[in-house]
């Protein structure tokens, strides 16, 4: 025992095994001093330090969970049970038989006995079932926690969202003062505070080289928190105090501690036993794939947002010739203008001219150029628009026709330029849909850019949007080359690209489809060789309205 | 001399006002067209000295226009109208399809294009073009 002490990293043996220890020392010794009164020596002290035995161990057993007390516990009311059953039987069916049957006594008893056996296994059964049930609900809900808790939290790949169910199901499942998640921050190589119930608003943070955090990243271990256990004062009283925790469980995966996930107080006040870590362990273990999972998720969709920013930037780049074209157009004019003016000033062209002239002229110069600089500021204003990267994206309803309107703004030059010519057919009334504008844009953009960049010139791009079965429709069809079967179920893959270098990086229609789909549409392409291509757009349309859905 | 003529071909309305009351204010016969078909019947019909025209027009474009006139009236001196900004790439080329002078918005000045003109004027009809 002693030996187990010294060597124990587990803190929960060692005071197990301390306190027995000790208990046991103390008791047995002062019990033997009951020996010395065979050498006449008087030990009056001795009887009543033998309970401090008695009493350790069930401090031990209660405090310390030495032993399975409620496997105990259990096992006496089940054999209660079984035994009242039995008695219960033999005392009144063999009675029976011989009062109505008159079966003689001896005979009664033995089938008394048979039928006692016969349902002796489905009556324990039963038993086993109402004790768990009843007397340790907890246990049953546990199970449930467990299959609960998995089927939730791998469905989940939103990291915030999946975290917060996890704080939230396990504090109301195990019936918790509330929990807490601490993940790694690979920058700040700090554990962070990054969900909680029950301790809200607090700011933690662990140090990788936290007592806590190499015991639990070392032993894989979990570690109770509720003063019983000698670790720092620093350590402890952050702890129980901020988040009120009482275990703190290790989030591995492999090797690498990702989190902590700290439980706070039982609201039954009973402390975590070995039944809890026989189902939270494994589900800790459950946690640390599925945010692992949620973690990397995250990252992915940072790094496509990262390509489809890319993707624009050259977009703008390949857009720059018309969009320069149309703020040189205006300028030109304000410059002429006003060149104009100067000259005939300094050729003597104005001598001789009314002020009412004059001042007509130059009231003139004014007005064209205050119309051509607003012309160019828009051009700009919508090109930064477009080149800004999309943060977050927020569903709200926009109008398609509206959108395209946009981005022919923006293409309409260079696809004028290129002898082109873009065809808006509109249905009236076209319903809008719910998808955030800016990614629409994006979708609409590429589509159109695609289509004319398929085209050898001349030729004409159709944009249409419809109504078909509650879905807004858009179809952009080209006069091009189209695209050959083979091509066509390659067309989605990253990097997949028939441009000749330079002219697109290939991510085009792979973010396009992303996008789209992210927005609740679905995208479609049909195509035939040397005739051209239509992408098909379909967004849920928002429902009539509000006058006309009140009239329903 | 007489009044020496021009065409000038722009489909923003208002630089081809600009060039209208700018040249007419000094001694030119101008007509003005904003897209290439009616600017090459005005050529037809006028026989000017010189023509303006903008590279980008809808329908029949700069490049097709100046191919015309090279082909059918040498002796018309074109200047091109560009707005690109591009460093001179575009003048080359138009150069070297015989063009006359560029004038590129917002770069060149009005002062340079009415040199242009004076220069175009200026030159033997029957000269090749400079670069």
């Amino acid at each position: 025992m002693f030996n187990v002490i010294k060597t124990t990293n587990l803190p929960g043996l060692k005071k197990q095994v301390s306190i027995v220890f000790w208990g046991t020392l103390i008791g047995f010794s002062s019990g033997i001093t009951n020996y010395l009164a065979w050498y006449r020596l008087a030990a009056p002290i001795a009887n009543p330090i033998v309970s401090f035995y008695t009493t350790a161990i069930a401090y031990a057993v209660v405090k310390h969970q030495l032993m399975d007390i409620e496997v105990l516990v259990k096992r006496t009311l089940q054999f209660a049970g079984l035994v009242g059953f039995a008695v219960l039987l033999m005392a009144i069916v063999p009675k029976y038989l011989l009062q109505f049957f008159g079966i003689p006594r001896a005979v009664a008893d033995i089938l008394g006995a048979v039928i006692v056996a016969a349902s002796f296994g489905k009556v324990r059964e039963s038993l086993v079932n109402v004790t768990d049930r009843y007397l340790f609900q907890k246990k049953y809900d546990y199970k449930e926690l467990l299959k609960k808790f998995t089927d939730e939290v791998m469905l989940k790949v939103d990291l915030k969202q999946l975290l917060e169910t996890t704080v939230n199901t396990l504090t109301e499942t195990v019936k918790l003062d509330g929990s807490s998640l601490l993940l790694f921050d690979k920058d700040k190589r700090t554990y962070e505070l990054v969900a909680t119930r029950g301790a809200n608003g607090q700011q933690v943070s662990l140090g990788e080289q936290e007592q806590l955090v190499t015991f639990l990243r070392e032993t894989h271990e979990p570690v109770w928190l509720d003063g019983k256990v000698d670790y720092p004062q620093t350590i402890k009283g952050q702890m129980t105090l901020q988040l009120k925790s009482r275990l703190a469980l290790p989030l591995h995966v492999h090797e690498d501690l990702i989190g902590v996930l700290l439980l706070g107080k039982k609201k039954s006040d009973e402390a975590f036993g070995k039944d809890d870590l026989d189902i939270l362990t494994p589900l800790a273990r459950t946690l640390a794939i599925a945010v692992t999972n949620a973690q990397l998720f995250e990252e992915l969709a940072k790094t496509q947002a990262e390509a489809a920013q890319k993707e624009k930037l050259a977009v703008i780049g390949t857009l720059s010739a018309g969009i320069n074209h149309e703020i040189c157009n205006p300028l030109g004019i304000v410059k002429a203008q006003c060149e104009a003016f100067l000259l005939d000033s300094e050729d003597g062209i104005l001598i001789g001219k009314s002020s009412q002239d004059l001042l007509e002229r130059t009231s003139n110069i004014m007005r064209v150029a205050l119309k051509q600089i607003d012309r160019a500021t828009a051009i700009t204003q919508k090109l930064s628009n477009f080149a800004k990267p999309i943060k977050d994206p927020t569903a709200q309803t926009v109008s398609i026709e509206q959108e395209i309107d946009e981005v022919l703004i923006l293409v309409g030059h260079d696809l004028k330029l290129e002898k082109i010519e873009v065809v808006k057919e509109i249905e009236p009334g076209l319903p809008q849909i719910v998808a955030d504008r800016r990614q629409l844009q994006e979708v609409l953009f590429n589509l159109v850019r695609n289509a004319g960049q398929a085209i050898k010139p001349p030729g004409t791009i159709w944009v249409r949007a419809r109504t078909s079965s509650g879905l807004v429709r858009v179809e952009i069809t080209d006069t091009g080359s189209g695209i050959s079967e083979e091509n066509l179920k390659k067309i989605y893959n990253p990097f997949f690209t028939t441009k000749e270098p330079g002219k697109g990086t290939g991510l085009g229609l792979f973010i396009v489809r992303q996008i789209v789909e992210r927005n609740k549409g679905r995208i479609g392409v049909e195509s035939i060789v040397g005739k051209g291509t239509t992408f098909s757009l379909e967004f849920p349309a928002v429902k009539a309205s509000p006058q006309v859905a009140a009239a329903r | 001399m007489a009044q020496p003529k021009m065409v000038a071909i722009d489909d923003e309305v208002e630089f081809t006002k600009t060039i209208d009351s700018f040249f007419g204010n000094r001694g030119y016969e101008v007509h003005v067209a904003l897209t290439g078909i009616s600017g090459l019947e005005l050529i037809e019909y006028h026989k000017p000295d010189v023509v303006l025209v903008d590279l980008k027009l809808p329908g029949m474009d700069g490049d097709q226009i100046l191919q015309q006139i090279r082909k059918h009236h040498p002796e018309i001196k074109v200047i091109v109208i560009t707005a690109y900004n591009d460093g001179g790439k575009t003048r080359d080329r138009l150069l070297a399809l015989g063009a006359f002078a560029h004038f590129d918005k917002p770069v060149s000045s009005l002062r340079d294009l009415a040199e242009a003109v004076k220069r175009a004027l200026a030159q033997p009809s029957t000269s090749q073009p400079q670069p």
